[in-house]
């Protein structure tokens, strides 16, 4: 296990090194995070309503945070980097070096959004001890974001494998980012969605880390829920490993190995 | 202990790739319906390598040596017959196998470019399960032999081309492999390095009965390192065979330098081949011994002057003969 650490502290200590890019993303969701409250406060503003399908204003505001933070850890670099190194060959060097690139690229994924990782969990914990949330069901959010950035890798490592069939990958990120943002809820929440709508995407695997992870966050589900959406997590994990173990079989066929 | 470390038994692999056609009419015909060919890239490869033997893949570009690399490395899998690497079949990547074999990639680099190159060590000591005070005793003597011991700690980004391309061999080297693979070892060498390398892949191969294969196009690897030299065409074996019997092969051939008056030059001669170097001048290699002016309409034909084969000559010749 050691070798696939000192991956993750490569891989860490690279994102360092681009302080520069990392200030930037940082900025840039604070941005968004911003635009989105304005939307929303002129909303409630011109509203009657206090409070819409549960969510008061403030509520919306912690919404728009949690889920803006989070979506700097499920990124879809992770895509767009294998598809690069698929395309220049560089994926060769994995292929000669004893290591499972499955394993490799998790430990590389969370080097890449750890410092992200660390925010969530330090606003969650900032939130939960302002709320009074106790210890237990602080644990239980953990478990949740812990499996929920398992899922995210699983799916993005599923969508790199496209980068054996499809020369150029860029052009899929803004198709992937717009159905992430509808179908995780970045902007609003899922129950938002006319009604029919929205229940049939509930637990679709974006909501999962968008919008119900924020939910989980907020208290919005009862202990027992969480526990019932932490098992259903698992059970997409380990359909999606399934998935993914026999595409990669195939998919390495196709590889040539591009360049000399 | 085998002595065989790789034998390839009728090894076929082929690319596909997709026609396309010119102008702004194929483009839109190929937006449709691409059309799907295939290139043979190796055709019924036969050999086997002696564990400490060093041998060198000769070929033109696009000969098929980088392929073979690949297919013995285990990055590319084999259509039709068997590779066997150290007792491995090497496109089942067993750990095993890929522990015994080092590998330097032409342009594909495994040092990570932000990082100095002792991130990327310490990682493959990990990697390749190396214990400290080994991996640090290797370090030094792969650092000193090759001179970059300065330059461990400095980014990757910073370094120039043939510093990077000994961390390179630093990092094939690194778990004292069974099998080296190299692929232009030498690309952005200067002339000291150069020496240096090969004094030290010499050294590793005779001390530690490290197995080398290379390719690379300077004849000056070839005639420092190679013992024995197998040459690709069209994706196979036209040669299998030590270098000096290579040279002996070639050198019964004679060649001639011929320069005409810008008038193209014909001749039928069985068994010549007529290369044309410059304007008016034509390079030809024949086997026998009847003098060529027999063959050639001399009146366009300024002067005849005979050569001596240097290696370089036998490689243009092999590489050029239809």
């Amino acid at each position: 296990m050691k070798k696939y650490f000192l991956t993750f502290m490569n891989r860490l200590m690279t994102t360092i090194v681009y302080r520069f890019d990392f200030v930037c993303g940082l900025a840039l969701t604070a941005f968004n995070v911003m635009i989105s409250v304005f939307v929303w406060n002129a909303i409630y503003k011109t509203s009657t309503i206090d409070s819409f399908r549960g969510y008061s204003f403030k509520d919306m505001v912690v919404y728009l945070v949690l889920t803006n933070i989070s979506s700097m850890v499920f990124s879809f670099d992770i895509c767009f980097r294998i598809g690069n190194m698929i395309r220049t060959g560089q994926f060769s060097t994995y292929l000669f070096r004893p290591i499972n690139v499955l394993y490799d690229s998790f430990f590389d994924y969370l080097g890449r959004c750890f410092i992200s990782i660390l925010i969530f969990i330090g606003t969650v914990f900032i939130y939960d001890l302002y709320s009074g949330i106790g210890i237990f069901d602080f644990l239980l959010t953990l478990s949740y974001f812990f499996l929920c950035i398992f899922l995210w890798f699983q799916i993005a490592s599923i969508i790199s494998l496209l980068g054996f069939r499809v020369i150029q990958m860029w052009p899929l990120k803004p198709i992937l980012r717009g159905v992430y943002m509808l179908f995780a809820g970045m902007y609003f929440p899922i129950s938002f969605l006319p009604s029919g709508f929205s229940r049939i995407i509930a637990y679709n695997p974006f909501g999962m880390i968008g919008c119900n992870l924020s939910e989980v966050v907020m208290g919005k589900y009862i202990q027992s829920k969480v526990l019932t959406l932490n098992i259903y997590l698992v059970l997409c994990i380990i359909v999606l490993n399934l998935i993914y173990r026999v595409l990669y079989k195939k998919a390495l066929k196709l590889y040539e190995g591009m360049g000399a | 202990m085998s002595k065989c470390i790789i034998e390839c038994k009728n090894v076929c692999f082929s690319y596909t790739y997709f026609e396309k056609q010119g102008g702004m009419c194929g483009t839109i015909k190929d937006f449709f319906g691409r059309q799907k060919k295939k290139i043979t890239a190796i055709n019924n490869v036969d050999f086997m390598v002696d564990r400490g033997e060093i041998v060198c893949i000769l070929g033109a570009n696009g000969a098929g040596k980088t392929t073979l690399m690949k297919l013995l490395i285990g990055i590319l899998s084999n259509e039709k017959g068997d590779i066997h690497c150290n007792g491995y079949k090497p496109y089942s990547k067993d750990k095993e196998y890929l522990k015994s074999i080092g590998v330097v990639l032409g342009q594909k680099s495994q040092l990570i470019w932000d990082l100095p190159p002792i991130d990327t060590l310490k990682m493959l000591k990990e990697i390749y399960e190396i214990p400290k005070e080994d991996f640090e005793k290797r370090l030094n003597e792969l650092v000193n032999s090759l001179k970059v011991s300065e330059k461990l700690c400095v980014p990757v980004r910073k370094l120039s081309l043939g510093e990077r391309v000994k961390f390179e061999l630093i990092c094939a080297l690194i778990h004292k492999p069974e099998i080296l693979f190299l692929d232009e070892p030498t690309l952005g060498l200067d002339i000291v390095s150069q020496k240096f390398m090969y004094e030290f892949l010499q050294k590793i191969n005779r001390v530690e009965k490290t197995t080398i294969l290379f390719s690379s196009h300077y004849i000056q690897d070839i005639e420092n390192l190679a013992k024995r030299v197998i040459v690709i065409k069209k994706g196979s074996i036209i040669s299998d065979t030590s270098l000096s019997e290579l040279k002996s092969q070639y050198t019964d051939k004679t060649s001639y330098i011929v320069e005409t008056d810008g008038t193209e030059l014909s001749m039928s001669m069985d068994g010549a081949s007529l290369i044309k170097d410059e304007t008016n001048k034509y390079r030809i290699f024949v086997t026998d011994k009847e003098p060529i002016v027999n063959f050639m309409n001399l009146k366009n034909v300024i002067s005849i002057h005979k050569e001596e084969m240097e290696l370089e000559d036998i490689l243009v010749s092999i590489f050029c003969k239809e």
